[in-house]
């Protein structure tokens, strides 16, 4: 709706005015002033779309009215039509000058004034209309600005947190070094506050050795303009504590494209150094072991073979990557059985296996593989592992030592030995003394000589015996186990020292069936066990007894029975020797312990003997009993498959 | 075979084997002794309490106490019994032992049977013939 305001003194113009402005434009609300004084104060509080105003007026003409009202406020542009009463240019002038908009010829004509007046009020219109628009358009302005600000906050914030999050120490320097950016896992790494080392250079906070490298890597970063990547560099921490960082060093540029900091980024890679140090450590403790070995993946596919494995097995280790576990052992004697080894190993951790490698065509070698099983967190196979050694060199050793430790045994049964072969010698001199002295005297008859030639012969026979049993049991064992009756061996141990014993008052009862179950191993070795069983029997009842003629020194007693379980047999050597004290009952089983007086005993029989039952997968005990004490050898059964 | 002019002579032979045990007494037999068995210390003892021999015979290493003990019994029994000892074995302290015991001679086996009758009949008359 259009405000109109009318301003003459005339109150007839006045009239014809306002009822033109009415009847042209319908609905406008019209206000007609005879003072101009009171036209401009009513504008004050009322902006006009238009003012219709005579130019000449008692109190004030048009051209200082139209100038007062120009100069109020919402006014400026308001149009302003002057009525002059005649054709007079420097009235209108003078009205242009005040800012008036237009002019109309008095008398007024109708038609001429409402065109003015409607194109005036159009005009009116779109100039509101623009200024709203105007306004429109600051407020739209105003209001994307300040969401813009609050986004670049926000978006500046994030990447803040974003800086100060990740797990990498990035801050930025100037051209003498000194930090501009610090974020917060390098201040942290330097144990203070991002603003407290801002400002400070990287000398002053990180040692000056480590400042003048960080200064001269800047300079080029300064001079090239390029990035400086991935330069491992040491640093030690504010506490001392060694730090390595991966550095990489960035220009960062102005908007004129020179480069203005550097910006440097450092990953803390020391836990990464150190365990890599910790696997090399271990992977050349792998590589340098004196053993051969090979990993496997859960497939059994070989995946590293170390560098002994060629001088332990003589085969190419390239040939075996990615091979089968066990294809190197192929030619094992006995034959080893893949499957079997592989099950008992997941079972229970690890397999033992021990057998002969023939080496390229030369000699057999001993080797002793241990399987075993590397499991994940989920108790799922990830590895298998294969550590073989070479025994061969021990194996001798050890047969040397049982050796050693049998004619040791041998030697102290010398002067048993001595008197058991004297007795048929004595028996054969006799025999053939006799018989020349009859001769001499010419009374030997046939029947006489006839009976002296069978005893000759029947003494021969028994030193053959002795002498027999003592080169079988002198001689070395083969290193490979067989399957034997281990009650022949008790019988020829038995048999060994029967006699002398018997003549020392020690008496040996034996409780041993006809054949026993087939155990596997060597029958020497075992022979020597018990002989050694029985020689320690012996002395103990020696050392034990008193000097009464009239009752046997003592007894020992053997027996060889079947364990309960079925899976193994049992050889008991008990005496009547006194026993064995708690004391010594720890050590009796080490190498060199002895109670024997010196010249009796090295001290290597039970030692040796326990090493020759464990090889024979057994085991040997001692026990004290009522009057003495009890060894025993426990055996398993020897299977025929097991017989290569 | 020589002369049977030993005149009876008990002899006590303590020999655990039978077979050596049986051709010695054949032989002293021969010579004209009269010989009694013991296979043992115990029995040579028990023999020795029916009827003092003439002469012991015995080997040191036998069971039921040794020939030691029945030497070192005998001679506490009997002061001036002879003895004759027939061993395959002594140490240096046996020898001396039985010296300080008395024994008439100390034979190592396998002696000449020759030996074995010398050292017994010289044992038997100390004084030589």
């Amino acid at each position: 709706m259009a405000l109109i305001a009318i301003v003459d003194d005339q109150i007839t113009n006045r009239r014809i005015y306002s009822r033109l402005a009415a009847s042209l434009v319908p609905g406008a609300d019209v206000q007609s002033f005879a003072d101009p004084i009171k036209a401009l104060e009513w504008s004050k509080g009322n902006i006009p779309d238009i003012v219709i105003s005579d130019f000449q007026m008692g109190t004030m003409n048009g051209a200082s009215f139209t100038a007062a009202f120009r100069a109020q406020t919402g006014c400026e542009d308001v149009p302003v039509i002057i009525v002059t009463a005649f054709e007079d240019k420097s009235f209108r002038y003078r009205a242009l000058d005040a800012g008036a908009t237009d002019f109309i010829t008095s008398p007024v004509d109708a038609r001429e004034f409402g065109t003015r007046l409607r194109n005036l009020l159009r005009l009116r219109r779109h100039q509101l209309d623009l200024q709203k628009r105007g306004v429109q358009m600051q407020q739209k302005l105003e209001k994307n600005t300040r969401l813009g600000d609050q986004a670049l906050r926000q978006s500046e914030e994030m990447l803040r947190l974003v800086i100060d999050t990740v797990p990498a120490l990035i801050s930025a320097t100037d051209g003498h070094s000194n930090f501009e950016f610090v974020n917060r896992k390098l201040a942290e790494t330097l144990h203070m506050t991002p603003e407290e080392a801002v400002g400070k250079t990287v000398g002053d906070l990180m040692g000056e050795e480590f400042g003048r490298r960080s200064r001269e890597t800047d300079q080029q970063v300064f001079e090239s303009g390029k990035t400086i990547a991935a330069v491992e560099e040491n640093f030690d921490g504010v506490s001392g504590e060694a730090h390595t960082f991966i550095t990489t060093k960035s220009p960062l540029r102005d908007q004129d494209g020179s480069v203005r900091n550097v910006v440097t980024v450092s990953l803390d890679i020391t836990e990464r150094v150190a365990a890599e140090r910790q696997l090399h450590k271990l992977s050349s403790a792998v590589e340098q072991s004196p053993h051969a070995v090979i990993i496997a993946g859960p497939d059994g596919m070989v995946e590293y073979v170390n560098s002994r494995f060629a001088e332990i097995t003589g085969l190419n280790a390239n040939e075996y990557l990615g091979g089968d576990l066990f294809a190197w052992n192929r030619g094992a004697m006995p034959p080893q059985d893949p499957a079997e080894t592989l099950r008992e190993a997941e079972e229970s951790g690890s397999a033992r296996r021990e057998f002969q490698l023939q080496r390229g065509g030369g000699s057999a070698h001993w080797c002793r593989e241990m399987t075993s099983v590397i499991r994940g967190d989920d108790g799922e196979v990830m590895h298998y592992l294969s550590i073989t050694e070479d025994i061969s060199e021990r194996k001798q050793v050890e047969a040397q030592l049982i050796q050693t430790s049998k004619l040791a045994t041998l030697g102290q049964m010398a002067a048993g030995m001595a008197h058991e072969l004297n007795q048929p010698l004595y028996i054969i001199r006799m025999a053939a003394d006799r018989c020349l002295m009859e001769m001499d005297a010419g009374t030997l008859n046939a029947e006489t000589e006839r009976e002296h030639f069978q005893i000759v012969s029947e003494q021969c026979q028994r030193m053959a015996d002795i002498i027999g049993h003592l080169r079988i049991f002198g001689r070395r064992d083969a290193l490979e186990p067989s399957l034997m009756d281990p009650a022949a061996c008790v019988r020829q141990a038995v048999d060994m020292v029967l006699e002398q014993y018997r003549l020392e008052d020690i008496e040996i009862v034996s409780d041993i069936p006809e054949q026993a179950h087939a155990v596997m191993g060597h029958p020497i070795r075992l022979e020597q066990v018990l002989v050694n069983l029985l020689g320690n029997a012996h002395d103990a009842i020696l050392e034990h007894s008193t000097d009464d003629a009239a009752s046997p020194k003592g007894r020992i007693a053997v027996t060889l029975a079947d364990d309960a379980e079925g899976n193994s047999l049992s050889i008991s050597v008990s005496d009547s020797g006194g026993g064995i004290s708690q004391d010594k009952m720890d050590s009796i089983f080490e190498p060199f312990f002895t109670t024997k007086e010196v010249g009796r005993g090295m001290g290597l029989g039970l030692s040796v003997s326990q090493s020759i039952i464990s090889e024979m997968g057994g085991a040997l005990s001692a026990k004290t009993t009522d009057n003495g004490a009890c060894f025993s050898v426990t055996l398993p059964y020897g299977e025929a498959d097991k017989d290569g | 075979m020589t002369a049977n002019n030993n005149n009876g002579a008990h002899l006590l032979l303590v020999e655990d084997e039978a077979v050596a045990a049986k051709m010695l007494s054949q032989v002293f037999n021969l010579e004209g002794y009269r010989v009694s068995n013991a296979p043992d210390g115990v029995a040579a003892l028990e023999l020795m309490a029916d009827e003092t021999p003439d002469a012991l015979i015995t080997d040191l290493k036998m069971p039921r106490g040794g020939g030691g003990e029945l030497v070192r019994e005998a001679r506490a029994r009997h002061a001036n019994l002879p003895i004759v000892v027939v061993t395959g074995y002594f140490t240096g302290d046996v020898e001396r032992e039985l010296k300080e015991l008395g024994v008439s001679a100390i034979l190592l086996k396998p002696v000449a049977l020759r030996d074995l009758i010398d050292a017994v009949k010289s044992a038997l008359s100390p004084a030589g013939d």
